[in-house]
């Protein structure tokens, strides 16, 4: 079997970068909804709090450069090309499921990467942001990419086991405005939702990451447990939808 | 290079595939594997792969990996160039292959290498696929339905391409097809498959000989041509077709005369697969029944 290597990395990145919704809801959505969510809040906030508050709402709104990059792009892009068994015509000339997930995941979190940086250059230099602890700047990236990683194999498995771009992309969207919505990004702050939907906010990073990432940027002392908990659910939970996928694939041909 | 002594393919309750005969290809066979829509040829070869799971006992003396396939639907990433697909198939410069870049001469594929694949006319999609399955260099390929969806001189021409290119290499090739003609220059065996079961399986002109005779007249399906040849034997035809027998000289000097005489125009043959192939299909229907 081929090994991974530049050139496949390379067409993987051509191809993000191909697909307009990558770059769109990826770098371009998050930048858009952080200046029109900070402005409408801004106008209650006391001056003395101005710069905390544009802190605090950049970087929630950074979560959506992996829901969007990773999440989205992963399960639609991967969908769709199940539904035309490139990934099998790719095995055939000798790169395994393996390599080619991980290549995958490899060119996501590098545009992810990329996204991110651009996001918080624009913040820092459009929103005036509170300058990170080097330690609270890494700690930040950590969770980021953590959450990365997870929202990969959640989108992989959803992919992997419809095979097909619709209800791939269908369940993706929900899913992609429900963590939205929960995780108090839609404009609805987590106290406001309605008191159904409180537990399973609490039960997902998003959230925690929207309200506490600030103190983690900031070097400020932060209780990690709740966002290690909720991690580790979704990671559970993500874990396990891509394994069922797996198994319910075992025995057809990608 | 591949030894098949049964092969069973289930899809749900349905069996598609049913080998119970032994089926030996040969290192350097030229294989023509025949049959119409659902004959299981595909599904063959997909479990020759190990893409789909399979019963029974076989072997192939190449690794699985090491077997070089051109699919019957060949797609490839759409957002990006063609150049930049072959590179990541290939792992690096298109430039430091030259077997590749003699390819891409030798299949007029240069042009293509700016466009995406979805720019890509239908001839030029196969190509490509040709190009990159040939560059394996694998011990063993097959080729799915190589040239569907292509006008007739397309499909000649690229069948003509990959024949020469095979001419003087040792490579064992299988070619799926469902067009007969594609492989009166091209297979020395073949492999007649139907409803998923071995219609028949050996030397190209043995079976010829065992299911056609020595030669074939072919002619057009007339009531006066029908008259004019009823006492000779007749095989299975399509339908708009006459097929005469000839087991001997004699006999094959007899037939021609007949139809010189009467003005009639025929061809004479002594390898027409789409003759054996319908009458070993008859014969196979009335051993069966």
């Amino acid at each position: 079997m081929k090994k991974l290597n530049r050139y496949y990395l390379l067409n993987e990145l051509k191809n993000l970068i191909g697909n307009w919704y990558i770059p769109f809801f990826g770098i371009a959505f998050p930048l858009l909804m952080a200046q029109i969510i900070i402005r409408a809040v801004l106008r209650d906030v006391p001056e003395t709090a101005v710069q905390q508050v544009t802190t605090t709402i950049a970087l929630s709104f950074l979560q959506l450069v992996p829901l969007a990059v990773v999440f989205l792009g992963h399960a639609s892009l991967y969908s769709q090309e199940m539904e035309k068994r490139v990934p099998l015509r790719m095995q055939l000339f000798g790169y395994s499921q393996s390599t080619q997930m991980f290549s995958r995941m490899i060119s996501l979190l590098l545009f992810f990467t990329f996204g991110l940086f651009l996001n918080l250059l624009v913040f820092y230099l459009s929103l005036n942001l509170l300058a990170p602890t080097l330690q609270g700047f890494l700690l930040t990236l950590l969770v980021y990419y953590i959450l990365g990683i997870i929202l990969f194999m959640l989108a992989h498995g959803i992919a992997n086991f419809f095979r097909k771009f619709g209800p791939t992309y269908g369940l993706g969207m929900t899913l992609y405005f429900a963590f939205m919505i929960l995780g108090g990004l839609m404009g609805i702050t987590r106290d406001q939702l309605p008191s159904l939907l409180k537990p399973l906010s609490n039960l997902l990073p998003f959230g925690y990451i929207a309200e506490d990432i600030y103190r983690v940027w900031m070097g400020q002392s932060y209780n990690w447990m709740p966002l290690i908990q909720s991690l580790l659910f979704l990671g559970g939970v993500s874990a396990i939808v891509m394994l069922l996928s797996f198994r319910y694939r075992k025995n057809q041909a990608i | 290079m591949i030894n098949i002594q049964s092969l069973q393919v289930h899809y749900g309750n349905h069996l598609a595939l049913d080998i119970r005969r032994p089926i030996t290809i040969e290192k350097g066979d030229r294989v023509g594997i025949l049959g119409s829509n659902g004959a299981g040829k595909t599904t063959l070869l997909n479990a020759l792969l190990g893409i789909i799971p399979s019963k029974g006992k076989f072997s192939l003396e190449v690794d699985q990996e090491a077997i070089a396939v051109h699919m019957q639907a060949n797609e490839y990433l759409t957002t990006v160039s063609v150049r930049s697909v072959m590179e990541a198939i290939l792992g690096e410069k298109i430039e430091k292959r030259q077997d590749v870049m003699d390819l891409i001469r030798f299949f007029d594929f240069e042009e293509s290498l700016k466009k995406k694949f979805q720019n890509l006319s239908g001839g030029q999609k196969q190509r490509l696929t040709l190009i990159l399955v040939i560059a394996q260099k694998a011990p063993l390929i097959f080729f799915d339905e190589v040239t569907s969806g292509l006008d007739f001189d397309s499909r000649q021409a690229l069948v003509s391409l990959i024949s020469e290119h095979y001419q003087d290499r040792e490579s064992t090739l299988c070619f799926i097809t469902h067009y007969y003609e594609e492989l009166e220059n091209f297979a020395d065996k073949l492999l007649l498959l139907d409803k998923g079961q071995v219609i028949d399986f050996g030397d190209k002109q043995e079976l010829f000989h065992k299911y056609c005779g020595d030669t074939v007249f072919i002619l057009d399906n007339t009531q006066e041509n029908k008259k004019l040849t009823e006492d000779f034997r007749h095989l299975a035809a399509p339908a708009h077709l006459l097929a005469l027998s000839a087991n001997s000289k004699e006999e094959e000097i007899n037939i021609a005369q007949r139809l010189m005489k009467a003005d009639i125009n025929y061809k004479r043959t002594n390898a027409d697969i789409e003759i054996m192939t319908v009458n070993a299909k008859k014969h196979w229907e009335g051993g069966r029944s």
